[in-house]
């Protein structure tokens, strides 16, 4: 594959405590939803709190995941 | 005459889709990387369409509408467990790519065996990848064999007919590796959109005015739809939040998956593309408003029959064109993820299972795909009723190979050993509740429930049995470099 030629991908990723904090605010918000969220009022967009609840946090992800990669590179 | 437009209309789309990807690796030649992991070269935007394309298969098209019609609430869990899965790849695949780059890996067993320093260890995650997938890989032929004989109006030998159809994928994957599947994707993907907001925003406005009124519809019928309220009517907030953390922990570790983020171009890549690939899921939402729409246009539909709901509505009340299209967009969105299931499957073997010479590696991989192809087929003509249980399972299954992925991360990963017997004891443990025909311990999946004893039993063989490895150092320090 001539791995010499292609550029270097070395160095740590730079994952520390506070990133995984701030993945792991989705990651639970997403795992444990049900427990705090599992209600159909208030309807949000005529959506049934529970959707609602499910689609904010799937919205939410990749801006927590960029503030993890903020995190890691700096 | 409709059901030839139909049928005629998606035989174009699938075979318009194979042209397309093997016009897309026309002037490549097919060296194993190239063939398996599409020379490791994707950056953002194909991987971002491999990853899609794999991820939205028939289960997402058919499965998901089918369950927001049969069960409700526990649907919305598939929205969630795609989006954990992302946050877990962005941590641990971007330190495996590198390792899997310096050592030419192309394979997830090929990984465990590296890193695990333990051939033994490559040998049974490459088997575990291998009889889990296949269920998979049938899955996605009966979801083409509901829409081909949707799209035929009963009138044809569906099974044949996606047995063609899985014919045509299987040449094409055969001709084109992975490159040519992350091309198809691309058609792929774009169908499968038009499809999906034309059931799930198109159907509900037609019948009800829009989604929202359809949801309300729904709610006056059945009170209970859209919340969890536990068996016996739909299950409980427990199942949601282990089956989320199941699926979510092994999204990526399935071979095909865990192959597709090899091929990215760079860790970046990866990181960049976790982090897109949830805004994707939000296509779901309208899976799930065809399947109420459904629900109340097109009530009573049982068991497996759910899974044809929002296709039934649009034969009978949309035109046969509009029908092929939707159905074809709905083939695609089983074979394209099939082509890439059946690719990893072959991999595993030839490269892990039975392993050959590298100049051999492209040829008996093919050969592999062809043997898995007539098996996957035989197994599913004749044995096609009990496939949902077998998915179930295969979920459950492959994530017990997550612990052994991410402990490999450690600057000391445990013995090739312990993540071996915690596998093996999970895997006993899912045999036996499968032969009971138990699903849920004590309102939580099954799956979860053993990937608990399979952490337990991992760290436990290591506190008795493992001793201080002088091997751990260079390991470490792979990790740094």
């Amino acid at each position: 594959m001539g791995a010499e030629t292609e550029p270097d991908h070395s160095g740590k990723d730079g994952i520390t405590v506070g990133s995984i904090v701030v993945a792991a605010i989705p990651f639970l918000a997403l795992t444990m939803g049900p427990f705090v969220a599992n209600r159909l009022e208030p309807r949000i967009f005529g959506l049934p709190f529970l959707l609602a609840y499910c689609v904010f946090w799937v919205l939410m992800t990749p801006v927590f995941l960029f503030l993890v990669d903020r995190l890691r590179k700096r | 005459m409709n059901r030839w437009i139909a049928l005629l209309i998606i035989l174009f789309i699938i075979v318009g889709t194979i042209g397309f990807g093997i016009l897309g690796v026309r002037r490549i030649k097919m060296s194993p990387s190239q063939f398996i992991l599409g020379g490791r070269s994707f950056g953002i935007i194909f991987l971002w369409l491999l990853s899609a394309g794999e991820v939205y298969t028939s289960f997402t098209f058919l499965g998901a509408a089918g369950w927001a019609y049969s069960r409700g609430a526990p649907a919305f869990y598939i929205l969630c467990y795609l989006t954990v899965a992302c946050i877990t790849l962005f941590f641990y695949m971007p330190p495996i790519w590198r390792i899997a780059r310096r050592n030419g890996l192309l394979t997830s067993a090929d990984y465990f065996a590296h890193r695990y320093q333990s051939p033994a260890l490559g040998f049974l995650t490459a088997l575990v990848g291998v009889v889990f997938l296949i269920p998979y890989l049938t899955l996605q032929l009966t979801g083409i064999q509901i829409l081909l004989q949707i799209a035929g109006y009963g009138a044809i030998n569906s099974v044949l007919a996606a047995g063609g159809a899985f014919g045509l994928i299987i040449g094409f994957v055969l001709i084109s590796g992975l490159r040519g599947a992350a091309w198809a994707s691309l058609v792929k993907d774009g169908l499968v959109l038009a499809g999906v907001i034309f059931a799930g925003i198109v159907l509900p406005i037609h019948f009800f005015g829009s989604p929202q009124a359809a949801i309300d519809r729904v709610l006056q019928v059945h009170p209970n739809w859209m919340t969890l309220v536990g068996l016996p009517e739909n299950y409980g907030t427990l199942w949601f939040a282990s089956t989320v953390l199941l699926s979510g922990l092994g999204g990526f570790v399935w071979p095909h998956a865990f192959a597709s983020q090899l091929a990215a171009n760079s860790p970046e890549t990866i990181r960049r593309n976790s982090m897109i690939l949830p805004v994707y899921q939000i296509m779901l939402l309208l899976v799930f408003f065809a399947g109420f729409t459904a629900l109340l246009v097109k009530p009573g539909l049982k068991g497996t029959e759910a899974d044809q709901s929002f296709m039934l509505v649009v034969q009978e009340h949309y035109p046969a064109w509009l029908l092929g299209l939707i159905a074809g967009a709905g083939c695609l969105a089983g074979l394209v993820p099939a082509s890439a299931q059946i690719l990893a499957a072959a991999s595993l073997l030839s490269r892990n299972l039975w392993p050959t010479k590298e100049e051999q590696l492209t040829q008996r991989t093919r050969l592999w795909i062809i043997v898995l192809a007539l098996l996957a087929f035989g197994l599913w003509v004749f044995n096609r009723a009990t496939l949902v249980g077998l998915l179930m399972i295969g979920y459950s299954g492959i994530t017990q190979l997550f612990p052994g992925v991410v402990l490999s991360l450690r600057k000391r990963p445990p013995h090739a050993w312990s993540v071996a017997i915690g596998i093996l004891v999970a895997l006993v443990l899912l045999s036996v509740c499968a032969t009971q025909g138990i699903s849920v311990i004590y309102g939580a999946n099954v799956g979860t429930v053993a990937l608990a004893v399979n952490i337990v039993s991992l760290f436990a063989v290591e506190f008795f049995f493992g001793t201080p490895k002088e091997k751990s150092s260079a390991q470490s320090q792979e990790l740094r470099r």
